[in-house]
């Protein structure tokens, strides 16, 4: 998917990248600065990692995962073959949800992981 | 009741946090020096070290030395540990030794200041200490200690699976084969993984716990047929909801989303929580998955 993103489109939709989500959000974030950050782990090490050349914001605890971004970044799939695509990601503030499936034979739900 | 957790027992909770199980790494020298240094605070003679470069090399090595030494005990241990290896492989072991190290730290702040309790937490943290720089397994023979560098671990949340080679690998390339939890042989493993067995042989495997696994990675269509399963909706972006009756004759209704990723050709299912399902609709299972409002997941434009 061929998609352009800069400060004044596509600010307010959210974006999946395999198992993580980043939704729009309006509050304030206060964490570390990277250029670089795990959204999504994988044992495989095929990590769901977000890009930047410009420092971004990202506050990840147990209980909320958010981040800003003030330029243009790009999420990346660390992986060689049958890899998710790199998506563009504007400027903004986001959360950062991970998908979660059912388990019907132990009857339980648990976070997916690639 | 509440319970709390003290600074010291934390710091070993941390300590063990930071421990790398996928990629693990053996610092030799150190590990060798956590246990002279235990051997010096127990008082007694260091044993003569032999490395064992995987689980099954360590656990012929103690079997060895126990039958040798006709030392019963050390058989039971040796019996034990390998019953742990085919169970979940390593996994287990390291789990022990951080439960130990964890309640020794535990019963730094209980007021107990006597000098046997002070030395059982020394003694203690050089076993951490190991286990921080790569031991996986260690066999403490009468004369000799036999230790197991850590295998790599690979775990889907917390079961240990893997799907492109074994979920256990020790660096001689000696490991395990699982998939969602469960231990299977090289064989059956490959066919699984390359989508080689028909739904008709996938219910014919007799172990219970394999058969389910085995179910579990069909191929999506095998699946949705072997289970019969009733398509009720088809989502905004695809996705299509399924009704299975009587899932695996449970006797329970179950549902799933066969989804086709957005970047490659791979198509695959995911199953939803039933009181969700239930609605009939695709995209609120999608939703509820990620945990938005299915506005929100409507309103996703960029997908990868």
């Amino acid at each position: 998917m061929k998609s352009k993103v800069n400060k004044e489109n596509n600010m307010n939709k959210p974006i999946r990248h395999g198992e993580a989500m980043l939704v729009p959000i309006t509050k304030a974030v206060r964490g570390k600065q990277h250029t670089q950050y795990i959204i999504a782990h994988s044992e495989t090490g095929h990590h769901h990692v977000l890009e930047s050349k410009v420092p971004f914001v990202v506050s990840e605890t147990d209980k909320q995962f958010v981040i800003e971004l003030f330029e243009p970044a790009q999420i990346v799939h660390k992986k060689q073959l049958d890899k998710h695509k790199t998506l563009p990601v504007a400027p903004g503030k986001y959360k950062v949800v991970k998908k979660t499936e059912y388990d019907p034979w132990q009857e339980i739900i648990r976070e997916v992981h690639d | 009741m509440k319970s709390t957790i003290n600074k010291s027992a934390q710091e070993v909770i941390d300590r063990l946090k930071a421990i790398n199980y996928d990629e693990p790494y053996w610092n030799e020298a150190e590990v060798i020096k956590a246990f002279e240094k235990q051997s010096e605070l127990l008082g007694t003679k260091m044993p003569e070290i032999q490395i064992a470069d995987n689980m099954l090399i360590g656990f012929e090595l103690a079997w060895d030395a126990a039958w040798g030494a006709a030392w019963d005990a050390a058989r039971g241990a040796a019996w034990g540990a390998a019953r742990g290896a085919a169970r979940d492989a390593a996994r287990d072991a390291a789990w022990d030794a951080a439960w130990d190290a964890a309640r020794d730290a535990a019963s730094r702040n209980t007021g107990l200041t006597d000098e046997a309790t002070i030395k059982w937490i020394q003694i203690s943290d050089q076993e951490l200490k190991a286990l921080e720089n790569g031991l996986g397994y260690f066999f403490p023979m009468r004369d000799k200690l036999i230790l197991v560098p850590m295998p790599r671990m690979i775990l889907n949340g917390d079961r240990l699976h893997f799907d492109h080679g074994k979920a256990v690998e020790w660096k001689d390339g000696k490991g395990f084969y699982f998939l969602r939890g469960v231990q299977f042989g090289e064989k059956l493993y490959n066919k699984i993984v390359n989508f080689e067995l028909t739904a008709e042989e996938t219910l014919k495997i007799g172990n219970a716990d394999q058969r389910a696994a085995a179910i579990s990675m069909l191929r999506p269509d095998r699946l949705l047929n072997m289970l019969g399963a009733k398509h009720i909706n088809t989502g905004t972006k695809g996705t299509k909801l399924y009704e299975v009756k009587n899932f695996m004759d449970t006797s329970r209704t179950e549902y799933c989303m066969w989804m086709q990723d957005a970047s490659t050709d791979r198509e695959f299912i995911e199953w939803v929580e039933p009181k969700v399902a239930k609605q009939g609709d695709a995209d609120l299972c999608q939703a509820a998955a990620f945990g938005i409002p299915l506005e929100d997941y409507l309103g996703m434009e960029l997908e990868a």
